[in-house]
């Protein structure tokens, strides 16, 4: 079909380097390369705090966002984050460009062009997350990219906010541009702005992105130029070649030291269907297995369930190189500057129909949601490879796959039309290490340097009150070190002529993240909606009993006025009106170890600071102490840690005998709907 | 005796090839099969380590219908190796398959200590 080139979703490696990338590298020397690979790295971080400080759209305040510089050939060669995804999303979308447009009469590449692409099946993320490349030339030369990518509020999608949870196709899922140009000889196209702004629903965020993502073009065009000015062209273009290849070496040396063997994971995706769809549970499976043979590792998701008529379908490129870019240049090799060199070890393989695989008319919005879930069983994977090696301290547990996102939007205090999303995830728990607990609401594992942003400046910019923010108990996987606590909290809906509020999410019957050697996992979450409440008059009085926690609120439930529902932290998309709440909480981190193993004053310790229960300190930890002087006891908590090991040696039985009981059982048929066929999905 | 440790409660030996508690040092298993075939098993309702912190569907911890804890512990100190959340049925996941005889290859290379201990 027409605008579609399913090839170019292919060139995720780094192009083949060409002569005059050779000739160039060799100009550089060891010590001006170092200088080189740390003065691209500013210029990356320089335009990624233009988009911070610049974008209409709220992710840009928590810094969900992402700033790069490419080869001529567009491979990126130094990212600054924000999201990863977003700094290496410009890839595919400038090999486009290049492919298609470059020698296009009607079209071309000139100094001074911007283009502009969100479309999925030329290479970007999903229809919300826009990014801007821009050519930079030197005389007449083209020496690099710039690029800027963020996510814009909304679409004009069928669902407020970017994210469809009720598209079942991408003809509901909005605005979706192939690589088109949006500004010429340096100046925005306010046709271009303006038939962009007629097709979303918050026009005014739509076109401060894309001014916001244009400036970040253009400074880092201007820096660059700056380096060819007073050092040539040539040291550019060198300069970034060099910066991949000495990515891609560095990484596979220390790959090549890694355990050779396989490794697995499997992740189960409690989702829940849209009343629309008559509601109910399902599961999706992600199956993850990482081969690793020396210097190459092979991500395969074959066993993964099949691609669905919900937006849950992720394109593979989502996952090489956007999400194994978060593994390797933040986690594994922080010390490498990030680059697509450092994730080029990686083979994806994805069989068609899988729901990383789908067809092209497939919806893709919450696709992200389906890349955490195959990113947490990587981590999981990666801490049974990394232990027996000089990674060791690198190895975590694992992330929450559920990043609960809540989209509302309406009319806000100052009588606008608007549409906004929630932040909050980026105070999701993390995980266990193998020499220290989590994390405690750390951030979100895809965006390593964001924010939540104040309660205050999210009241003051987006009409959203907060009923209170914590840092939840047991809201993390126990173990002998623990998980992060994930971020707890309430929405409030107050002074806003009109409202509406939903969440993207679920995970209300299984756990979110899988622990680690013995680590128990991170608890399911919930979503506690009280409409009609009292709260409101219970905050201008001053009332003590003004519930601040989520235990508070389900222990108060009928005293507050209204009605409340505890459901899964899915809400579909409704009126928000004066005084309602809405609470839930962001998953935490995976613990490590066995639980029995921890540090008994740790366990006091978060007893008192309240992120772990006296429940699981008794019955998770066996940890005995003074409720009133905080002490340990020592003996007996020896004794009783001792008799839980005894009794686990009375209780255990053989692998052998356990699967002749175990294989007869299988979770209800109604959640196994999506699921494929049960139990391996082949 | 060269035993290279692999997780955190697991070790290799490489010349008997044979998985080992990291902590007591009982042998548990051929290294080339499963470790979970030489660990005691047990089938964990979740309630008992997640709190429910109300009555009803959605409570905090994982349903039991939807999810069990399938928990592995050495048999000679009963330390927990690992644990597995599955659907109830699902088969238990053979997680780690390393490549023995490059291994061995590995640290027959090393220098003659061996090991890591
Ligand atoms: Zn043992």
């Amino acid at each position: 079909m027409a605008g579609r080139d399913l090839d170019i979703l292919e060139r995720v490696y780094p192009e083949p380097t060409t002569e005059e990338e050779s000739r160039c590298m060799e100009l550089l020397t060891p010590a001006e390369f170092e200088i080189f690979s740390h003065r691209m790295q500013m210029i990356a971080l320089e335009a990624n705090e233009v988009l911070i400080r610049t974008l209409g759209s709220p992710a840009g305040l928590a810094g969900d966002v992402g700033a790069c510089i490419y080869t001529a050939q567009g491979d990126p060669a130094s990212a600054a984050v924000g999201i990863w995804a977003h700094a290496f999303g410009g890839q595919l979308p400038i090999k486009y460009i290049i492919k298609h447009w470059m020698d296009d009469p009607t079209v071309g590449v000139r100094d001074g062009d911007v283009f502009f692409c969100n479309e999925a099946l030329c290479g970007c993320v999903h229809p919300p997350d826009m990014g801007t490349f821009m050519p930079v030339f030197y005389e007449g030369r083209l020496i690099a990219w710039a690029e800027a990518m963020a996510h814009t509020t909304d679409t004009g999608a069928v669902d407020l906010g970017g994210f469809c949870m009720s598209a079942e196709s991408r003809y509901e899922e909005g605005m979706k541009v192939t690589p088109i140009k949006i500004a010429e000889d340096f100046q925005l196209k306010n046709d271009i702005l303006t038939m962009m702004e007629n097709m979303v629903r918050d026009a005014r965020v739509s076109t401060l992105d894309n001014k916001s993502r244009f400036a970040a073009c253009m400074r880092i065009r201007e820096r660059l130029l700056e380096v060819a000015e007073k050092k040539g062209p040539d040291y550019v273009v060198g300069g970034l070649r060099k910066m991949i290849e000495e990515g891609s070496s560095a990484a596979r040396k220390r790959i090549e030291e890694l355990n050779d063997g396989i490794y697995r994971q499997p992740i189960f995706m409690d989702m829940e269907e849209a009343e629309s769809r008559g509601g109910g549970q399902y599961f999706i499976r992600v199956m993850v297995s990482i081969e690793k043979r020396g210097d190459r590792l092979i991500a395969d998701l074959t066993g993964t369930s099949p691609e669905r008529a919900t937006s849950l379908n992720c394109r593979k490129h989502i996952i090489h190189p956007y999400g194994t870019g978060v593994i390797f240049c933040s986690h594994l090799f922080p010390d490498l500057p990030p680059s697509i060199g450092l994730t080029d070890c990686v083979e994806l393989k994805v069989p068609d129909g899988n729901l990383f695989n789908p067809s092209e008319d497939a919806a893709i919005t919450l696709g992200p949601a389906s890349a955490f879930a195959a990113n947490q069983g990587c981590f999981a994977c990666m801490a049974r490879l990394l232990f027996d090696s000089d990674l060791r301290s690198q190895l975590t547990s694992t992330y929450p796959y559920v990043t609960l996102i809540a989209v509302w939007g309406g009319m806000d205090r100052k009588g606008n039309v608007f549409a906004s999303l929630g932040l909050d995830l980026n105070a999701g728990g993390f995980p266990a290490r193998v020499d220290k607990d989590g994390v405690d609401t750390g951030g979100f594992h895809v965006a390593t340097r964001s924010d939540c942003e104040d309660a205050e400046d999210i009241d003051v910019l987006s009409s959203m009150s907060y009923l209170f923010r914590r840092q939840g108990t047991d809201n993390f996987g126990h173990g002998m070190n623990r998980g992060g606590a994930g971020l707890e909290y309430a929405y409030l809906a107050h002074k806003s002529p009109m409202m509406i509020l939903g969440n993207n999410g679920g995970c209300g019957r299984f756990s979110s993240a899988p622990g680690i050697f013995g680590g128990y996992a991170a608890p399911p979450l919930i979503g506690v909606k009280l409409s009609g409440s009292r709260i409101t008059e219970m905050l201008e009085n001053g009332d003590p009993l003004t519930p601040v926690s989520i235990q508070e609120l389900l222990e108060r439930g009928e005293t507050l006025g209204g009605t409340m529902d505890v459901e899964s932290p899915m809400l579909e998309i409704g009126p928000f009106n004066e005084g309602d709440v809405f609470a839930t909480m962001q998953g935490g981190g995976a613990g490590y170890g066995d639980a029995l193993e921890r540090d008994p004053a740790s366990v006091v310790r978060d007893v008192t600071g309240g992120l772990v229960s006296d429940w699981a300190a008794r019955n998770v930890y066996r940890v005995a102490f003074d409720r009133e002087t905080g002490l340990v006891d020592e003996g007996e908590t020896a004794r009783l840690r001792s008799e839980e090991r005894e009794d686990r040696k009375r209780r255990g039985i053989s692998l052998e005998e356990f699967e002749k009981e175990w294989s007869r059982k299988s979770p209800p048929q109604a959640s196994l709907k999506f699921y494929g066929s049960w139990p391996n999905c082949d | 005796m060269a035993r290279r440790q692999i997780t955190e409660y697991l070790d290799i030996d490489l010349d008997s090839e044979m998985w080992c508690c990291n902590r007591c040092g009982a042998e548990l298993v051929n290294a080339r099969d499963n470790y979970k075939r030489g660990c005691l098993v047990y089938e964990r309702d979740p309630r008992t380590v997640h709190n429910p912190v109300i009555e009803g569907e959605f409570t905090r911890s994982p349903h039991p219908d939807y999810c069990r804890i399938i928990e592995f512990y050495c048999p000679s100190c009963g330390v927990m190796v690992e644990n597995e959340y599955l659907p109830p049925g699902h088969p238990i996941t053979h997680d780690i398959e390393l490549d023995i005889e490059s291994l061995k290859a590995k640290h027959a290379t090393a220098a003659p200590a061996g090991g890591d201990e």
